[in-house]
This record gives C-alpha cells, sequence and structure tokens, in this order.
C-alpha cells in the first residue's frame, strides 16, 4: 500500500487557495474546495469563469502560480493517472482507429491489460448503444456517437475519479439522458465526480456540492440546498396567459422578473407575501401554475453574475 | 516504460501501414537508379554532329574525314557530318564560330603548325583549334573529336619521320594504370568510389526525411484534440518520446529494407566487402543520435503551430541548415581527413553525415574521432531532446496564433 492511500474520509480532490495566471490575466483566484469521496461535485460558471482552466490544474495539465491541488492523496501524477478519468472540453479520437482498438489502446495506457478491459469493452459498448460499431471507425461515427465513445474511453479503465468538462454540451436530448443516466450508474457504485458546467440545470440535477465560480473567483459554495437557501429569498414559478394589456411589471413584492413567454420565475423581495402576489397576478392573467419555492441555480447564477457585471470593474 | 512502448507502437503502425510508406519504400530506391542511370542513357546520343573542317593544311583533312565516318551512333547512324573547307578568312571564321557556339556545328581550324610537330603558331600566325557549344551535352562529342584528330596528326607525323610503328603505339600506350583498392585489398571500382556518397545519402533521407513526419503527425494530432485525452494517462515527455521512438523506428525500417536490398543486390553482382560490421554498427549509432538530434526540432516545430503552412514557414530556414551537409560532401570526400572536413564533422547536426562519409571513405578518420564525436553527438541530442519536450509541453495544447520565436525561447527557459 502507497502510503498517500486515502482513507475513506479524506475528501478526493482538495484546492487550496489555489490561483493560476496566464501573464498579467488572472484566471483563477484563491479557489479552495473539497470534494467528498463518493460525490458528486460541480465547478458552475459562465464562459471564462476559469472553470477549464480550475479541471486542467486539477489534471495537473497547468501547475497553478499559489496555492496546492490534491488529487487522491497527492498532485496528479503518473501514479494517479490510472485512478483517474478525464474527459476534457477539447476532445478526440485517432479518427482511422476502430472502436474498440481505441478503447483497448486508451484503456492499455491507463494501465489495465486486456483481460480486465475486454468483459469492460462489450458490456460499456452494449450500454451505449454502440455494440454494432465496435468494427467501424471512428471517422464514421455521427457527432452524437463519438461523444458517447470519448465518454466510455473516459471511464473504460474504471477509475475512482471521473473528471468531466462540460460533459453534456452538444449532445441531443436522448444521448444527453443516457450519459446522464451512465454518471449516475456510476456514481451509485462509488465513483466521486467532478464536473463543471454552465447550464444550472444539469448542476441542479447532479451536484451533491458545488463551487460557483465568476471571474475566476469562488462567488457560492455548498450544497445545492445550500446555495439556494443562502440567498434568503424565494421565488415564485408561474405558468401563465396574461390578459389584453397586462403585464408583469410592477408586482408586489417582486424584486426581478424572469420572463421565458408561457412561464415566468418571479424573485420576491425577503419580506414579500406570496398570497398578496398570488391575488395580483390573478387580476392580471390566468394562472396554470403557482409554486413558491427557494430560487433556482439558474436564477442566482444570473444574479452573482449580473450584480459584477453591473459593477464598476 | 510501457506506456512509452505503447504510444511507440502506435505510432509505428499507423505509419507504416500507409499508402505512402510503400510508396516511398518502392519508389525511392527506384528514383536513386534513375539519377545515376539516366546521364549514362543520354550519353548514347543517336544525332548525328555537322562538323565544319577548315584544313589550311591540305593534307590532314581527307585522312581526318575517312576517321570519323568509322564512328557510327548506337542506331548505326553516322556520329559526325565532315565537310571540308580550303581556307576560312576572318570573317568567315567569326560566322562559323557563332553557328558553332549555337551548337549548329562542331568547327574544327587545323593549320600548318601541327605539320611542324604540333609546335606553337608564331605571331600572326593562325592557331589549330576545335570549337563547339559551351553545353555539357557537347562535351562527349568534342573530347570524340579531339581524339580524332590527335589519332591523325600522329599518324602524320609518324609516316613523315619515319618512326618504326611499333614504336610510336608504345610511345602512345600509358606506362602503368591506376587502382583503387578496397580496405581488403580487392579491387574496388566505382562501388567502392561512392559508397561514402551513398552512404550519407541514405542517412539523410533516413533521418531528415523520415523525421519529417513528426511534423505531420504531431500537427494532425493537435487538430483532433486528443492530446488532452492522452495527458490524462501519460506526461507530455514519455508522449513526445514514444511519437519520437515511433518515428525512429520507421525510419529504421525503411533504411533496413533499403540497405539489405542494396547488398544483396550488390553481393549477386559479384561486390563483396563494400561494408564492414564495424561500419554496420557505426552507421546505426549516427542514426538513432542522428534522428533523436533533428527529431527534437521536428517535434517543437510541429507541436508549436496549428497548421502545415505555419509549420512550413518556420521549417524553411531549418531546411536550409539540413541541407548544408549535402553542399559540403564533396570537398568532405575529397579530402576526408583535411581540416574543413574534420571540424565541420563536429558540427552537431551535420556529424551523423559527415562522420559517415568520412567512415565509408579510404582512410577512415584517426580512430579517437568516432567516439568523440558520438560522444558530442549524444549530449547535444540529450540537451535538444529537453529543450523539445518543453516546448512539446505547452504547444500541444496551445491553439490560435503561432507563437513567435521569442515566446518559444521562453518556453524552452521554463523548467
Amino acid at each position: 500500500m502507497r502510503d498517500t492511500e486515502t482513507r475513506a474520509s479524506d475528501p478526493v480532490v482538495r484546492f487550496e487557495a489555489v490561483s493560476k495566471r496566464f501573464g498579467e490575466f488572472t484566471v483563477v483566484d484563491d479557489v479552495s474546495f473539497e470534494v467528498p469521496r463518493g460525490s458528486t461535485f460541480g465547478i458552475l460558471g459562465s464562459n471564462g469563469a476559469g472553470k477549464t482552466t480550475s479541471i486542467r490544474m486539477l489534471m495537473n495539465i497547468f501547475r497553478p502560480e499559489a496555492g496546492r491541488v490534491e488529487v487522491l492523496g497527492s498532485q496528479v501524477d503518473e501514479a494517479v493517472k490510472p485512478r483517474v478519468g478525464y474527459l476534457p472540453e477539447e476532445r478526440g479520437l485517432y479518427k482511422k482507429m476502430r472502436l474498440e482498438e481505441t478503447l483497448r489502446y486508451f484503456g492499455r495506457i491507463k494501465g489495465r491489460d486486456d483481460a480486465f478491459l475486454a468483459p469492460r469493452i462489450d458490456l460499456w459498448l452494449e450500454h451505449m448503444g454502440l455494440a454494432a460499431w465496435r468494427r467501424r471507425r471512428v471517422e464514421e461515427l455521427s457527432k452524437g456517437m463519438a461523444q458517447k465513445l470519448q465518454f466510455i474511453v473516459t471511464v473504460v479503465h474504471g477509475p475512482e475519479l471521473l473528471v468531466l468538462d462540460e460533459p453534456f454540451a452538444g449532445l441531443d436530448p436522448v444521448n444527453r439522458d443516457a450519459l446522464r443516466d451512465a454518471v449516475l450508474e456510476l456514481k451509485r457504485t462509488g465513483t466521486t465526480i467532478v464536473f463543471c458546467t454552465h447550464v444550472m440545470e444539469q448542476a441542479e440535477q447532479l451536484c451533491d456540492g458545488l463551487v460557483m465560480l465568476h471571474r475566476g473567483r469562488v462567488r457560492l459554495a455548498g450544497s445545492v440546498a445550500q446555495v439556494r437557501a443562502s440567498e434568503g429569498r424565494i421565488a415564485a414559478h408561474i405558468e401563465h396567459r396574461l390578459r389584453p394589456g397586462a403585464s408583469l411589471d410592477g408586482l408586489p413584492g417582486v424584486a426581478s422578473v424572469d420572463d421565458r413567454g408561457r412561464e415566468a420565475e418571479l424573485t420576491l423581495e425577503t419580506d414579500a407575501d406570496p398570497a398578496t402576489l398570488l391575488r395580483a397576478l390573478l387580476e392580471r392573467a390566468d394562472l396554470t401554475r403557482f409554486e413558491v419555492r427557494t430560487p433556482s441555480l439558474h436564477e442566482i447564477f444570473k444574479r452573482v453574475v449580473g450584480a459584477t457585471e453591473s459593477a464598476p470593474a | 516504460m510501457s506506456r512509452v512502448w505503447l504510444i511507440m507502437k502506435r505510432e509505428y503502425l499507423e505509419n507504416v501501414r500507409t499508402k505512402a510508406f510503400l510508396i516511398g519504400l518502392v519508389l525511392t530506391p527506384v528514383w536513386m537508379g534513375l539519377v545515376f542511370l539516366v546521364p549514362a542513357l543520354a550519353k548514347e546520343t543517336s544525332k548525328s554532329e555537322r562538323v565544319v573542317i577548315v584544313d589550311e593544311t591540305g593534307v590532314l583533312g581527307a585522312p581526318l574525314v575517312r576517321e570519323l565516318e568509322k564512328l557510327r551512333t548506337p542506331d548505326d547512324r553516322p556520329r559526325f557530318l565532315p565537310e571540308i573547307v580550303a581556307r576560312a578568312g576572318a570573317g568567315t571564321l567569326a560566322e562559323l564560330q557563332v553557328a558553332a557556339g549555337q551548337g549548329d556545328a562542331f568547327v574544327l581550324v587545323l593549320t600548318p603548325s601541327l605539320l611542324d610537330n604540333k609546335r606553337a603558331p608564331g605571331v600572326g600566325e593562325g592557331a589549330p583549334a576545335l570549337y563547339g557549344t559551351s553545353g555539357v551535352g557537347a562535351m562527349e562529342a568534342g573530347r570524340t573529336l579531339e581524339t580524332a584528330v590527335n589519332l591523325v596528326v600522329n599518324a602524320h607525323l609518324v609516316e613523315k619521320h619515319h618512326v618504326d610503328p611499333e614504336v610510336a603505339v608504345a610511345l602512345l600506350k600509358p606506362a602503368v594504370r591506376y587502382t583503387g583498392l578496397t580496405a581488403d585489398g580487392e579491387r574496388g571500382g566505382a562501388a567502392q568510389a561512392i559508397a561514402p556518397f551513398l552512404t550519407m545519402m541514405l542517412l539523410f533521407m533516413g533521418i531528415v526525411g523520415i523525421s519529417q513526419m513528426l511534423i505531420s503527425s504531431t500537427l494532425e494530432e493537435k487538430a483532433s484534440r486528443v492530446y488532452e485525452v492522452l495527458l490524462s494517462s501519460v506526461s507530455p515527455f514519455q508522449l513526445m518520446a514514444g511519437k519520437v521512438l515511433g518515428i525512429c523506428a520507421v525510419g529504421f525500417t525503411l533504411l533496413g529494407l533499403w540497405s539489405g536490398g542494396g547488398l544483396v543486390a550488390a553481393s549477386m553482382q559479384g561486390l563483396s566487402g563494400l561494408v564492414t560490421g564495424t561500419q554496420v554498427l557505426l552507421f546505426l549509432a549516427y542514426y538513432v543520435l542522428g534522428f533523436l538530434l533533428i527529431a527534437s526540432l521536428m517535434v517543437s516545430v510541429g507541436s508549436a503551430c496549428n497548421t502545415l503552412k505555419e509549420a512550413q514557414n518556420l521549417m524553411a530556414p531549418i531546411s536550409l541548415l539540413l541541407a548544408m551537409p549535402l553542399m559540403f560532401a564533396l570537398v568532405v570526400m575529397r579530402d576526408p581527413n583535411g581540416t574543413f572536413a574534420t571540424v565541420l564533422s563536429f558540427v552537431p547536426p551535420f556529424t551523423p553525415f559527415l562522420m559517415m562519409a568520412r567512415v565509408s571513405s579510404v582512410p577512415g578518420p584517426p580512430a579517437w574521432q568516432i567516439p568523440a564525436s558520438l560522444l558530442l553527438l549524444a549530449v547535444s541530442t540529450y540537451l535538444a531532446l529537453r529543450l523539445a519536450a518543453r516546448v512539446f509541453r505547452v504547444g500541444i495544447l496551445m491553439y490560435g496564433q503561432p507563437p513567435r520565436l521569442k515566446e518559444i525561447w521562453r518556453w524552452m527557459r521554463t523548467p
């Protein structure tokens, strides 16, 4: 046993005051978080928030200027790499290789032998609906199929930690669900999962814990429930048909409105009374739904980004 | 190590299984053969050449025409079409010279001084001359004409002075002929003479030609974005090492097949002892070290660029440097142990080519120079690989604008 072998209670990933600069530009600024074993952790943020840079530091592709990154008790070195599966944002495979060959090759350079890989390759190809394509070349696959193959490449060697950079980007709803189910299945078998996304709904569905990055800094952190509650406000989710001439402006106790046409999310002021709001709404529109709850990550995210965006730089 | 082996194996198989590899394998020796064969074939011209003979002697023209009429082209046509002009004024001679310069005819001027034991012509007296174009193609015909004129003039002098014909023949015969020998004392011949050049060309194609595959291979993998996936399994250095060794093995296969085939062909021609075991070992050592040195350049260029066009721009000055050993080849082979050859063969990028050319020359270089040059080459190859690894590490994840040289230099200094 290596003395760096982690105990079940140790975090699988630990960022300690990590910063990264490119030239004059600070991309990641004093970021700290921990990912407990067996949990699913989201790194959220808009484009350019520092998500991919954080993930690349996690994978030891970039080195931080300051702070410390620990994965499975040490830096990601050649000994730790086989225990991690990484799906980068910029993904690619050898176009001329056959699917089977591809999986065997990437499994082998992770240090696994054919006896270990062969049944897993069969299982995963079957599971992802690619079994009929196993003798085909990668270049023959559609974009969605290629992405599913890329996911199998990431997991075929049986990693303890899965690191996924925007795993759902560019997938149609059917493939997205297939991939999400596969991720949840791995989570059930104890795999720790770190992924980053700018789609808050995905994070809401999958994450146990999260950090929300904006301009390289951690703006919010905790479990999904904690983050949503930390706002201290509640939101009303409505499905409506406005009467002619009516609008959602100037409703009592409403701080902001996110109107999506037939639905809207209304963020309420701290002391707002939902009953007063409901009465005011019924005067203006026919409602098919009125739900009061903590605001979604999407709403919170927009406010976090909006607050700094409008503040003088 | 097993990961480097896996990457190497993949790189090797991917490049050996291509049609381009097979075509290169077959066509290169064919091309090399043509380079040597075509001039030999072209020599056998079938054109009949006009020769205008200005015969001021009045006696040499007729026997010369008879002599020239004996010569036939391979397809049995007259080699020369001689016509005699008794005298030519200064104006006519100038016109004839213009015609000769334009390749319309050879112009031969035979003066009386030839009959007077070929003495130097006096002041105001015409000199014997033979004119043709200055093109390379006319030289062969010019030399044939020289021989014929010499034969006719000598025959005239032999007769005039009543020289014993046997003595005349003896006088014209060379007393001794030069023979080049191989290291084991066998008769060398042409194969021995061109051995240094062939060895060098083979090494040049194996090193400079093959290592260029690294540029396109690196660019392709960069374009397919496969590097980040690979980096989650192996270190950048392992990745680079695997790729370089894989392509090195490709070159090894090509050189092995070519030189193996060449040696088999040579022994079937009855040529043996052309290369010694030591030479083969040295060839391998210079090939591997030289390949790794040049490959470190190629892999740096490939990883720093995004497109073939960018890479070509960066390669232009490098190619010039790499072609230099070929320019020095002739000088080195003429005097393999001279100061010039010795100094240049210790410049690391030239070492494999020039040292190998010297090793396959006779006599070989002083014994100490071989280990010394290998050591110097090994040290510079090690340093070059270390710098290349630093460029590779950053370059393979860089997209967008190609980096400036200043930036690449900064990558190299970052440990």
